[in-house]
C-alpha cells in the first residue's frame, strides 16, 4: 500500500551520514529548521542549500531519492506557494484579476517559501532514510530523560516504542497476506462508492486486530517467561556512544548556523 | 540422578471451561533429564508447560522446582530457575535486533553490561546464531528466530529448558536444525540443563531419554522412546503420529508378514530385512 | 481449467528505489484436473507464483494463460475478478482471514462477493462445512472460540464454497497433529478424484508429493529449476539435496535398503514400498 512511500523509510548503507549517531541526526534535523527561517536573502539560501546538497551527497543515496520523498507533499507545496503568489499585494505588480494580483513581492516570497520547504523535508528525510527507526527512538529516549523529573515512565514508553517500531514489519505483512486472502474470496478494495471501499476494509482490520491482540498476549506470556516486571531497576544492553565524527557533525553545522547568521546580520 | 522438578495431584481448569485441561498430574523428572511430552492438539501438554513457570496456576496440587515451590512468593525465583520456548518464533521476539531481544531477560534481572556483552556472544555461539548478531527479526527465518529464542533462555543460565511446540511452525529444514541443537546443547551441558520438548515431531521426541504420552488432561503413559513408539496402534488411537519403521512394520503385518514386536529404528528396520530376505 | 506460463517474470515495486526481484523465465504447464505440488525453499518464489496463479500479482513480463483468460503484463488485478471466481486459494494459516460474527457467515462471504445468491452461498457454504468435518453445532458460532484446528477447517471451507476449479493451497496442513494432517489431505485428495478439481499444493511435506501428486515443480532462486512426475523428480535425490530439499521418507528408506544389497524399484510411498517387500519376504511363506 505504502511501497511507494520515501517519507519515514529507512535505507540501509553505510555512508558518513549513516554512521552518526542518532541523537545527533536528530537533534541537527531540528536545528535545521529553525537555522532555514534565519536565511532570509539570495545568499542565505543558497548557503543553505549548498549545505543540504553536501549532507545529501554524503549520504550516498542520490537526489533522486530525495526527489521522490517530495512527490507526496507536491500538491501542498504549490497550493502554499501559489496562494503566496496571488494574495501579498505589496512590491511592484506584474498582473491583476480582481483581488487576485502577481506582485514582485508575492512571486519572491512565493520562491522562498519553495524552497525552505523543499530544504526542510530534505533534511528531515535524510534522518529518516540514513537511521533505522529503532536507532531515532533510541534517541528520542535519550533526549526525553529529563522528564522523568515530572514522572513520565520514559523507560517502559521506549520499550513499548521499540517493540512497536519491532512489529511493524510483521503486521503489514500479516495485513498484506490477509488482504490477498479476502481479495481471493472476491472483495475489492478501492473501488466503487465511498461506502464501498470502506465496507470492503471490514474483513481486513477484524482479522488484523483480532490476530494483533492473540501476538500482544503471547508476546506478553513470552515476556514475562523471561523476568520482565516493569519499573526501572532494568540496565540496558544498547548504547549509544559519541564519536569524533559526531563532534565534526555538530561543529560542521554550528559553522553552517554561524554563517547563516553572519549573513542575516550583515544583510548580504 | 536427583529429581529437579515434581508434580503432585495436579489440576487446571481454564476459566469459562467445564473439562479440566489437566487432571490430577503425578510426575518427576530427574536433573538433565531430557523428556518428551506428546499428546493431540488439546491434550494439555501446553497448559503443563505454562504451570511450570507460573504463567498459569494449578487449581490444586504441588509443583517443585529444584526444592523450590511453584507459587506466587517464589515467582521470580521460578523464572530464574525456568526457561521456555514457544510455538510462534514472532510472538516471543521482544528485541529490535538479535543481540537485544537475547539481552532481553538479562535487562530484565539487572545484569551489567559487560557481563551481557560477553553472555550474547556466547550464548549466540552455541545456537550458531553468531553472524546474525545484528540482523533484524524481519530479516530472520523462522528456525533463526528459534535459536534465538533458544539463546535468550541460555542466557539467563536455567536448570530447565522448556520447548513448548518450539519447531511446530518451523519448515523441516528449521526443525532439524533445531533438534540438532537442542542434541548438542544436551551434550555439551549434560546434567546442568533438564530439557522438556512438547512436540508432534516424532524425530525429536525419539531424541528425548524418556517420552510422556498426556490425553486429555491425564498421563497415560511414560517410558522410553523405544518403548513409547513400539505399539503404532496405541499411539495411533491418541490421534499421534507413528515412526516410519513402525509403520512399515504395520503395513508388513497385514500383509500377512511375521515381524519382530520389539521397537526398531529405520536403521534396525533395515538391517531385520536385509536378514530376513538375504536367508531365502 | 488447464493454465500455461510463458517466460513469466515479476518486479516487486518496479520502478522505485525498492525494486526487488520476485520471479523470472517461469515456464510450465499445469494440466486440467491433474495435482500439482510446489516444491522449494523459503523465498524461492513460490509464494510469488501461486499470487498470480489467481491474478492477484500481474506479471511484469511474459503471458499467462489460465484456461480462457490470458494475462498480460499491462492488466491490473481488477480486470481478473471474473477469473478469480473459479480460483480457490488457501494461504498458509488460512484462519487469519475469518472475520465474520459466525462461522456460516464467514463461509458464505466468497460466494457472495462472487454473485451468488444468498440462498446459494447458504448452500455451498452448509456443503463445504460438511465437507470439512465442521458438524451444524458449529454454524452459529463464532469462528474466534474454535480450537485452532477447527478455525482452519472452517477457512478452508471458506475457500471450498466458491466451488473453484482450481484449488491453491499453501501449506495447508502446518501446524496441525498428525491426525488432523492426515483427515485433511485424505479430503483434497478426494475432492480432486471426485469433483474434478484442478489442486496446487504448495508444501515441505514429500510424503504428499509422493503420495498425491501428477506433477513436481521444483522453484529456486524464482524461477523453476525441474519440472516433472514425483518419479522423475525424486530420482535425483542428490540434486535435491544440494537444495536442501528431501525425498519422500519411503524413498530414503528404499535407498538405505539398496545400499545392502535390496534393490526395490520406483518406491516413493509406504504402500509400494511394504508391497514390494510383502513380496520378497513372503516368498514361499504364504499362499
Amino acid at each position: 500500500m505504502f511501497n511507494n512511500m520515501i517519507i519515514g523509510r529507512y535505507m540501509p548503507g553505510n555512508s558518513w551520514i549513516h554512521r552518526l549517531d542518532a541523537r545527533v541526526k536528530l537533534m541537527l534535523s531540528v536545528f535545521f529548521v529553525l537555522a532555514v527561517f534565519i536565511a532570509n536573502s539570495v545568499v542565505g539560501y543558497i548557503i543553505a542549500i549548498v549545505f543540504a546538497a553536501l549532507v545529501i551527497q554524503l549520504t550516498g543515496l542520490g537526489v533522486r531519492v530525495f526527489a521522490k520523498g517530495l512527490q507526496p507533499l507536491m500538491w501542498l507545496m504549490l497550493f502554499t506557494v501559489g496562494l503566496q503568489i496571488l494574495f501579498i499585494k505589496t512590491g511592484h505588480v506584474w498582473f491583476q484579476w480582481g483581488f487576485l494580483s502577481i506582485t514582485s513581492d508575492g512571486l519572491t516570497n512565493g520562491v522562498a517559501i519553495f524552497v525552505r520547504f523543499t530544504l526542510i523535508i530534505f533534511f528531515s528525510t535524510v534522518l529518516t532514510l540514513t537511521t533505522p527507526p529503532l536507532g531515532v527512538a533510541d534517541a528520542l529516549e535519550v533526549l526525553m530523560q529529563p522528564l522523568k523529573v515530572i514522572k513520565v515512565p520514559v523507560d517502559d514508553l521506549a520499550l513499548m516504542v521499540s517493540i512497536a517500531l519491532r512489529f511493524v514489519p510483521t503486521l503489514m505483512d500479516e495485513a498484506e497476506t490477509i488482504m490477498n486472502a479476502q481479495r481471493a474470496r472476491g472483495v475489492e478494495f478501492n473501488e466503487g462508492s465511498i461506502v464501498k471501499r470502506v465496507r470492503a476494509y471490514v474483513p481486513l482490520l477484524i482479522p488484523l486486530f483480532v490476530n494483533a491482540i492473540k501476538r500482544a498476549i503471547e508476546l506478553g506470556d513470552a515476556m514475562e517467561a523471561r523476568g520482565y516486571r516493569g519499573g526501572t531497576q532494568r540496565t540496558k544492553y544498547r548504547v549509544l556512544t559519541w564519536h569524533t565524527q559526531d563532534t565534526v557533525a555538530m561543529l560542521g553545522f554550528l559553522a553552517f548556523a554561524l554563517v547563516l547568521i553572519l549573513v542575516r546580520v550583515m544583510g548580504w | 540422578m536427583s529429581e529437579l522438578i515434581k508434580l503432585v495431584n495436579v489440576s487446571y481448569t481454564y476459566p469459562n471451561n467445564a473439562v479440566p485441561a489437566l487432571k490430577n498430574l503425578n510426575l518427576t523428572i530427574n536433573q538433565g533429564e531430557w523428556v518428551a511430552m506428546i499428546g493431540h492438539n488439546g491434550s494439555g501438554k501446553s497448559t503443563f508447560a505454562k504451570l511450570l513457570n507460573y504463567l498459569l496456576a494449578a487449581d490444586s496440587g504441588d509443583i517443585t522446582i529444584a526444592g523450590v515451590k511453584v507459587e506466587p512468593d517464589n515467582l521470580w525465583t521460578i523464572r530464574d530457575l525456568v526457561g521456555m520456548v514457544f510455538q510462534n518464533p514472532d510472538n516471543q521476539f521482544v528485541g529490535a535486533t538479535v543481540a537485544d531481544d537475547v539481552a532481553f531477560g538479562m535487562e530484565n534481572r539487572g545484569i551489567d553490561r559487560a557481563t551481557m556483552l560477553e553472555r550474547v556472544q556466547e550464548v549466540l555461539k552455541l545456537v550458531k546464531m553468531t553472524d546474525f548478531v545484528d540482523r533484524e527479526p524481519a530479516r530472520l527465518s523462522g528456525g533463526q528466530k528459534q535459536r534465538v529464542a533458544i539463546a535468550s533462555v541460555l542466557a539467563i543460565q536455567p536448570q530447565v529448558l522448556i520447548l513448548d511446540e518450539a519447531t511446530a511452525m518451523l519448515d523441516p529444514q528449521g526443525r532439524r536444525e533445531m533438534i540438532a541443537i537442542v542434541r548438542e546443547l544436551k551434550a555439551r551441558m549434560g546434567a546442568d540443563l533438564t530439557v522438556i520438548s512438547i512436540t508432534h515431531d516424532i524425530e525429536e521426541a525419539a531424541s528425548a531419554d524418556r517420552v510422556l504420552v498426556l490425553d486429555d488432561g491425564s498421563l497415560i503413559n511414560s517410558g522410553r522412546p523405544a518403548e513409547i513408539f513400539a505399539d503404532a496402534a496405541i499411539l495411533r488411537e491418541h490421534g499421534l503420529a507413528v515412526p516410519f519403521a513402525e509403520e512399515l512394520k504395520a503395513q508388513l503385518a497385514q500383509r500377512g508378514i511375521a515381524v519382530p514386536t520389539e521397537y526398531l529404528t529405520m536403521e534396525g528396520m533395515v538391517a531385520w530385512l536385509w536378514q530376513s530376505i538375504s536367508k531365502k | 481449467m488447464a493454465i500455461n506460463f510463458k517466460e513469466v517474470g515479476f518486479t516487486y515495486q518496479l520502478g522505485t528505489p525498492f525494486a526487488t526481484p520476485g520471479l523470472h523465465d517461469v515456464n510450465f504447464t499445469i494440466a486440467e484436473h491433474s495435482f500439482t505440488a510446489v516444491i522449494g525453499h523459503t523465498g524461492s518464489g513460490k509464494s510469488t507464483m501461486v499470487q498470480h496463479l489467481d491474478g492477484l500479482l500481474i506479471p511484469t513480463s511474459g503471458v499467462i494463460e489460465h484456461g480462457e483468460v490470458t494475462i498480460e503484463p499491462d492488466m491490473r488485478p481488477r480486470d481478473l475478478n471474473q477469473m478469480r471466481a473459479h480460483v480457490g486459494l488457501a494461504f498458509q494459516f488460512p484462519e487469519a482471514q475469518l472475520f465474520e460474527q459466525t462461522v456460516l457467515k464467514d463461509v458464505m462471504f466468497g460466494p457472495k462477493n462472487f454473485g451468488r445468491t444468498e440462498a446459494e452461498a447458504r448452500d455451498a457454504a452448509v456443503k463445504a462445512l460438511r465437507l470439512v468435518g465442521m458438524a451444524a453445532e458449529f454454524d452459529e458460532r463464532t469462528p474466534f472460540d474454535l480450537s485452532g484446528g477447527q478455525m482452519r477447517r472452517v477457512a478452508l471451507a471458506g475457500v471450498l464454497a466458491m466451488e473453484p476449479d482450481l484449488l491453491i493451497l499453501d501449506e495447508p496442513t502446518a501446524g496441525l497433529d498428525p491426525a488432523g494432517q492426515t483427515e485433511l489431505m485424505n479430503l483434497f485428495a478426494t475432492l480432486q478424484r471426485e469433483q474434478a478439481l484442478t489442486i496446487v499444493l504448495i508444501t515441505h511435506q514429500m510424503e504428499y508429493v509422493a503420495e498425491y501428486a501428477d506433477q513436481v515443480i521444483v522453484f529456486e532462486g524464482g524461477t523453476v529449476v525441474r519440472q516433472g512426475t514425483p518419479q522423475e523428480v525424486f530420482a535425483d535425490a542428490d540434486w535435491l539435496h544440494e537444495r536442501q530439499l528431501d525425498v519422500p521418507l519411503a524413498r530414503q528408506f528404499a535407498d538405505q535398503l539398496a545400499q545392502k544389497g535390496i534393490v526395490l524399484e520406483h518406491v516413493l510411498d509406504m504402500n509400494q514400498l511394504a508391497d514390494q517387500l510383502a513380496e520378497r519376504l513372503g516368498g514361499g511363506r504364504h499362499v
